[in-house]
């Protein structure tokens, strides 16, 4: 079943005559765990931005085959406000947040699917500190397990290990393996290290403002193999 | 003491103490929001297009917070507006509409009659600018402002704290940013006649920033800024009845008090 169907879509940014992306078309298919590859500047972060409703789209076509709600997004660890003052209990509860909720309160339901995000991501002896405070490992999966309240199909990362470790990137990419297959979670991931995805992602598209290339790992390993032949 | 006790008898004092204290609340409540989603100068620039909507007021003889009101209001938006539109824009368009808007008001005030007592208790306030009518009005946009916080609290929480997830889960993050920018402008037409059009933005700026200090989770900064704020303003108001000192500045160094006393001790404590 396809989820995300992305039609020759184009997006340049307010003011610039340059397309940041250029006329890139893919599908996700259910259960894939894709990830999106391309060095710094190649367009695959705004490409996200613009399948999550972020940025505007130019032209061309993004069709979401699932409800909004099915879909949940994480952004880069890095991005948050190290003397922000809000507990980890706090973050992940205000992912159950949805669009056109009556209820302005959170309700016990809520609150049970936030602990349980909690408890799949093993981060509830971390539920009363402030997330300025933990490491980048900590923090990543705090903002994992509020994407996960959302219990979505699909899950979008943007460069989720931007700025972390190599062992700390490495058992995060485990972990979303892990979900890609006891869950069923299709994943579709942003990245720049093409090393350390490969062992896990199944099938990889190269951005570099236009589509590259679209294929297994295998294949990927193959044409860059017979590229150093040549 | 007697002497102490007995300004709490005056009239003016109880009308001050009661809108201070529900002001002092509201732009806490706002102000960690603010701060934390770095606008706090909106406040600044709001008091500066308070000050010349009230000398616009003053100047046609028509009562200022139904003039004041609607101004403040459109201004707010328009500069949340811009902040959206451009990275840098907000602090440019703040700087704009502020220095703009005052000098608007000291134009109209010296085609209307010049200086005198009046504009200089509209910029740094004044202890006995609240009528009967003030404080009914008062009362009503403060219940207003803090029913409308309670309510969208959690929503509130989420776009002050990643605005980009907010915006992915489908939440018009625009139509929040607008009752952000409704609730500031009421807080300051309500608090600028007390605190001074000059000095109201330092209620919304100073108990979020000194609470931050001391506690970690969202909620306790907010229940936090909202104790000091309201404290900071009583004391403030003592002081300023019993010394004899200028209201809004009384109280806006009773807070800068604070956040010196609480920076010093949070950094003795490591």
């Amino acid at each position: 079943m396809k989820l995300l169907e992305v039609k020759n879509v184009s997006i340049a940014y307010e003011g610039d005559k340059n397309y940041a992306v250029e006329d890139v078309s893919f599908n996700i298919e259910d259960g894939e765990y894709v990830c999106l590859i391309g060095s710094n500047g190649s367009g695959k972060s705004t490409l996200m931005k613009g399948i999550v409703g972020l940025v505007p789209v130019t032209k061309g076509q993004i069709n979401k085959e699932i409800a909004p709600e099915a879909c949940a997004y994480m952004g880069q660890v890095n991005m948050i406000d190290k003397d922000f003052p809000a507990t980890v209990w706090e973050i992940v509860l205000s992912g159950t947040q949805k669009r056109g909720r009556r209820l302005p309160f959170y309700s016990k339901k809520d609150k049970a699917t936030a602990k349980e995000a909690m408890d799949t991501f093993e981060i509830n002896e971390l539920a009363d500190r402030r997330i300025g405070n933990l490491s980048g490992g900590q923090q990543q999966r705090v903002l994992l397990a509020r994407a996960f309240c959302r219990n979505p199909k699909l899950l979008i990362l943007d460069e989720p290990c931007a700025g972390l470790d190599p062992v700390i990137t490495e058992e995060f990419y485990r972990l979303l393996s892990q979900l890609n297959k006891t869950r069923h979670m299709t994943i579709l991931m942003a990245s720049h290290d093409m090393e350390q995805v490969a062992s896990y992602a199944s099938r990889v598209i190269v951005m570099n403002q236009t589509k590259e290339f679209d294929g297994s790992i295998a294949q990927w390993k193959e044409r860059n193999q017979s590229c150093r032949n040549f | 003491m007697q002497e102490f006790l007995k300004m709490f008898s005056y009239p003016f004092i109880q009308r001050a103490l009661i809108v201070g204290v529900l002001i002092s609340l509201c732009a806490a409540l706002l102000g960690v929001i603010l701060v934390l989603k770095r606008y706090s100068l909106i406040g600044h620039g709001l008091g500066d297009v308070g000050f010349a909507s009230t000398s616009l007021a003053v100047a046609l003889g028509l009562p200022i917070l139904s003039v004041s009101i609607p101004i403040v209001v459109i201004a707010a938006c328009l500069i949340m507006f811009y902040s959206q539109k451009t990275k840098t824009g907000g602090d440019v368009a703040i700087g704009m509409v502020a220095t703009g808007a005052l000098s608007a008001g000291v134009i109209i005030t010296a085609l209307s009659g010049g200086f005198n007592v009046d504009v200089s208790n509209y910029m740094f306030g004044s202890i006995l600018a609240m009528s009967d009518a003030d404080v009914v009005m008062s009362l009503v946009l403060s219940v207003v402002i803090i029913v409308m916080y309670v309510l969208f609290y959690n929503r509130l929480f989420l776009i002050t704290c990643d605005e980009a997830f907010a915006k992915s889960s489908g939440i018009h993050v625009g139509f929040y940013q607008f009752v952000i920018a409704l609730l500031t402008a009421l807080t300051v037409v309500l608090g600028m006649r007390m605190m001074g059009s000059l000095l109201i933005s330092s209620l919304i700026i100073f108990p979020a920033v000194t609470a931050r200090k001391l506690v970690g989770s969202f909620k306790s900064v907010v229940a936090i800024s909202v104790v000091l704020s309201v404290t900071c303003y009583i004391i403030g108001i003592i002081l300023s009845f019993t010394v004899n000192l200028p209201t809004g500045a009384s109280i806006v160094i009773v807070n800068l008090a604070v956040w010196v006393i609480v920076t010093v001790i949070t950094k003795l404590r490591g």
